[in-house]
């Protein structure tokens, strides 16, 4: 079947993604082992954009259908019940899913593209909303406990700057994630005709 | 019924799946007639699953592929026919118990199919009623899935499909992932379908359940039709005449330690004649030397797979010793007590027992994949560490796909050793010893699951441990797999090695085993050495016994078995589940913790959430879980007084939080049939695409947890786990090591799944139905509007800021 081509929907797909789904929040939770500082917790969203990219890609490739990839980034942006979350993740997985209409629920570079987009708008909107939209209510409440050199850090890493910077550390590790993925594919799963 | 007055009707049907290019099926010519109980059999690769694909409408709608000829079921082309359609009259029941379950409840499980049929509320209850009851299954009734056995999951299939009341039951191995007792009480329930004049097709390898139910035996070979018997002629082949056709023996009271020996042919297996020695059953009467002298004398020298070399003392020295293991689930009864055991270097031991009775988990002990309560171990006479017993013994799952991470055969032997020179030696031997040569470059997840099993055989052979233990290697194979696996353990034991078998196939017993462990109440209760047919007899009276005995194997060791059949894992014990409050108030609750707890400022905003959420607790009837919680947030908030002040922010700002959270979802989880919510959800109207994704999150989050533990005891006993010096060294591996048997494990959950929710009519266009009723009361109302009040005084304050001051 051509990779522009999607298929009607199937239980079996819903299926699928369901369970990619879990495997996605799998990844997430070990993601979130580095959490205990606030230096590495930045690092928790490129990581899983990095680590996760193969259960998008596989939902894509193996179920043709867009509507199956805008289910999967839906349900994924429901971790935390995160509201900031949750809009950004719906916004990105509208936008992924035309693009993915229009190019095909397989093709890899719009898979690419939909991965890339989505991880940049959830790091945005599960991390660094409330540095950048309530900053002072934010940096109140870390501060009014903290020394002067960790409000110093805080208010650094707060700025619009730091925040570009990590967004775009997060796509470029949203691009590296699906070159990965794109690697485990034709040597798993297309070896052994899964997709 | 058709108008031939046939139930199926095959005509050169031929069958190629997308995108492979050798036919599975070919010229395939077969009639079922109603009321028969015909049985599918044959080698590996036969034909058998597809053939039963083609019976219960799977083919060609869910496996897309090349139909040809014609196949009809009830008088109507397959072709034209949806699986749901099918599925109002053709009952399927699957291998594995574990992946074909939609619910975590037995009962909404057994009415599955009903509801999606939209069979009325009342006749749904009467008919699951009655299908626990018709079975001698009320036990069974209305309990959580993660606690039941893989027999009593099958049980719970047959339940369900009985409640369909269908005119054909279709099953596709079902006794692969069963004990003895198991098979026999499965076997009374096919027994009483056949009285009941219902149609049946069973494919299967084991026949000795099967040889007095089948009235046509359809034998396959390379996707044809070969043979077919009548089941008293079935009867009547000699044990040669089977083996000559790669089937089970039937009759497991003619089985005997072996008579005559002769090489291997492999004829149609693709297995080698290699170096290991086939028993033939020759005539009873035949007489010879005994089976030991008989194995010792043919034994090529085997210095190929030695274990690595380390200091060995004497040999009169035992290679493994253990004393006083005791070992409990969490919360639960012990199901180790005390237990001693002694295994030897050049023996191959097998371990028998009923099921439940805690052989895996033994067996995991010693591989040191599992911690136990206490116990003291000598390797080589030396003691040993529990967390290093991992270097010296090496654990093959039953479930090989937790231990299979590379994308060829001879690679997942070699785990990218390929320069050493003697490593690569070992690889090749163990791939012609096992069959596995002309597959060696296939992808192993690609292979058939006895093909797979034998890989991870051939991966232990490859691996210099000197102790090898097995759990279950010879589940769901055929005759020439079995025998492969016995000369692999044979040629363990030649290395002067030990393996240690986890087992309830007699034939291997008889193949391979020197000596036999008898497992009861904790213990090794006896030790049997396999010298004549006499020592045999001991063990299939005590495997005959477990068969017999319906009273043993309940309570608390017969728990939930997510990874595996011959061995349920420990689930934790529930209580009980206090007043009730219907379950969306409890996901409300859960919603609204989640959403405030992170959005909430301040340093202590987690504080008044616990305080709310223990509040909810009790009022469930869940006062110990409010208790461990806050005991737990009380924990983390005196370490964030003492730790430095980055540490600290972190717990006050995420992990006590969490905590909150963590109380809210498991009081819903402790307190909700996860059945009972998606009930709810459907009651609301939920687009029932939602509906079903939240149903398979829900039902597999817990065996996922579960998987992640079985692929890091797999990669533990590799050699190849997640340590933080290989993370650093190799993240790219560990990443691959991890992932991928993950997702593969998922992908075929799926496949599972979603097959088996198709035969039971998930797909069905009608208004589904509920088991289960979900009255929203006055009692709930007031419950949600006390919670929404609740949490608005509580966002009200902090936002005032009147908590800043802390």
């Amino acid at each position: 079947m051509s990779e522009t081509a999607t298929r009607p929907f199937q239980m079996k797909d819903l299926i699928t993604c369901a369970l990619m789904v879990v495997c996605a929040y799998v990844i997430y939770f070990l993601c979130a082992l580095l959490s205990f500082t606030p230096y590495t917790m930045v690092l928790v969203c490129p990581l899983w954009a990095v680590l996760a990219a193969i259960t998008f890609f596989l939902v894509g490739v193996r179920t043709r259908s867009s509507r199956m990839l805008f289910v999967f980034m839906a349900a994924v942006s429901l971790s935390g019940l995160y509201p900031p979350n949750m809009a950004c993740g719906l916004i990105a997985a509208i936008a992924c899913l035309l693009l993915t209409r229009a190019r095909g629920a397989a093709d890899l570079r719009a898979l690419t593209a939909s991965w890339m987009l989505y991880a940049v708008a959830t790091a945005f909107g599960g991390m660094y909303v409330p540095f950048l939209f309530f900053s002072q209510q934010t940096i109140a409440s870390y501060g009014s406990m903290h020394g002067e050199a960790y409000l110093e850090t805080l208010t650094t890493m707060s700025t619009p700057w730091f925040v570009a910077v990590m967004l775009c550390v997060t796509a470029i590790c949203a691009f590296i994630g699906s070159l990965v993925a794109r690697k485990l594919l034709k040597k798993h799963f297309e070896k052994t005709g899964v997709v | 019924m058709s108008e031939t007055g046939l139930v199926a009707r095959l005509e050169d049907v031929g069958f190629r799946y997308e995108g492979r290019d050798a036919a599975s099926l070919r010229d395939l010519c077969c009639a079922v007639r109603p009321g028969e109980f015909v049985v599918l059999t044959g080698p590996s690769g036969c034909g058998k699953t597809t053939l039963v694909r083609c019976l219960n409408g799977l083919i060609p709608h869910f496996f897309p592929g090349e139909l040809t000829g014609a196949d009809e079921l009830f008088g109507r082309d397959v072709r034209q026919t949806a699986p749901w359609k099918v599925g109002r009259r053709c009952a399927s029941i699957f291998q594995d118990p574990r992946s074909q379950f939609f619910t975590t409840n037995s009962s909404c499980e057994a009415a599955f199919a009903c509801e999606n049929y939209g069979v009325p509320h009342d006749e749904i209850v009467r008919r699951v009623d009655a299908a626990f009851a018709a079975g001698g299954l009320e036990g069974l009734a209305n309990r959580s899935v993660f606690d039941l056995s893989s027999g009593e999951r099958q049980k719970v299939a047959f339940a369900g499909a009985w409640a369909m009341q269908p005119d054909l039951y279709v099953l596709d191995e079902p006794s692969a992932n069963l004990d003895l007792a198991s098979i026999e009480r499965m076997r009374a329930i096919l027994a009483r379908l056949k009285a009941a004049g219902k149609t049946v097709v069973v494919s299967e390898h084991r026949l000795s359940y099967l040889a007095h139910l089948a009235d046509r035996v359809l034998y396959l070979r390379d996707g044809r039709l070969a043979e077919e018997f009548s089941g008293a002629e079935l009867r009547s082949l000699a044990p040669g005449e089977l083996r000559r056709r790669g089937l089970r023996e039937l009759d497991l009271g003619r089985v005997r330690l072996g008579t005559g020996e002769r090489p291997a042919t492999g004829r149609g297996m693709g297995l080698a004649a290699g170096p290991g020695l086939v028993t033939e059953h020759g005539p009873e009467t035949a007489a010879g030397p005994g089976p030991a002298a008989r194995r010792a004398a043919a034994r090529p020298a085997a210095t190929t797979f030695r274990p690595r070399a380390h200091p060995t003392p004497e040999p009169a020295v035992p290679l493994f010793e253990a004393a006083g293991i005791a070992f409990a689930p969490p919360r639960s009864q012990p199901i180790i007590r005390d237990l001693a055991l002694t295994l030897r270097r050049g023996e191959v031991v097998a371990l028998v027992g009923r099921n439940g009775c805690g052989k895996t988990t033994l067996g995991k002990i010693i591989a040191g994949l599992v911690p136990c309560r206490r116990g003291r171990f000598l390797v080589d006479g030396r003691r040993t560490r529990r967390r290093w017993l991992s270097d010296a013994a090496y654990f093959v799952m039953q479930e090989a796909d937790f231990q299979l991470y590379t994308d060829s055969v001879r690679a997942e032997l070699l785990l990218g050793r390929e320069g050493d020179a003697e490593r690569v030696a070992r690889a090749d031997e163990a791939l012609e010893l096992l069959g596995l040569a002309p597959v060696r470059d296939d992808h192993p997840q690609s292979l058939s699951g006895g093909q797979k099993q034998r890989v991870t055989v051939a991966a232990a052979l490859v691996s210099q441990k000197p102790l090898v233990i097995l759990d279950e290697p010879t589940s769901g194979l055929d005759w020439a797999s079995m025998a492969a696996c016995a000369r692999a353990v044979g040629a363990l034991r030649d290395a002067g090695r030990c393996a240690l078998v986890i087992t309830h196939d007699l034939e291997f017993i008889a193949r391979a085993a020197d000596r036999v462990l008898f497992m009861e109440d904790g213990a090794i209760s006896r030790a049997v050495a396999l010298e004549t047919d006499a020592d045999l007899d001991v063990v299939r009276a005590f495997m005959a016994g477990l068969a017999c005995d319906e009273g043993g194997g309940r309570g608390s060791t017969e728990t939930g078995a997510e990874s595996g059949a011959a061995e349920p894992a420990p689930a934790p014990v529930r209580g009980s589940r206090g007043p009730v409050l219907d379950p969306r108030v409890k996901l409300l609750n859960a919603l609204m913790v989640s959403t405030l707890a992170f959005s909430l400022p301040g340093r202590l905003a987690s504080l008044p959430l616990l305080a709310a959420g223990a509040l909810f607790a009790l009022a469930v009837g869940r006062p110990g879980l409010a208790a461990r919680f806050m005991v737990a947030w009380g924990a983390l908030f005196a370490l964030a007084q003492v730790v430095p002040l980055v540490l600290a922010s972190i717990i006050y700002f995420l992990f006590l939080r969490a905590v909150v959270v963590a109380l809210a979802v498991g009081t819903m989880y402790a307190t909700t049939e996860m059945a009972a919510l998606v009930t709810a959800l459907r009651a609301m109207r939920l687009p029932r695409e939602l509906v079903v994704a939240v149903a398979v999150m829900l039902r597999f989050i817990p065996s996922f947890q579960q998987d992640v533990q079985s692929i890091a005891q797999g990669m533990r006993t590799r050699a190849v786990g997640v340590t933080p010096l290989r993370l650093v060294r190799h993240p790219a591996l560990v990443y691959e090591g991890f992932v991928v048997p993950l997702i593969m494990r998922a992908l075929m959950t799926s496949s599972e799944l979603a097959a088996s929710a198709e035969t039971r009519g998930i797909s069905c266009p009608c208004p589904k139905t509920s088991y289960l009723v979900v009255a929203f009361t006055v009692r709930d109302l007031v419950a949600c509007l006390a919670l929404v009040a609740m949490y608005g005084i509580i966002v009200g304050v902090l936002a005032s800021g009147a908590m800043a001051s802390l």
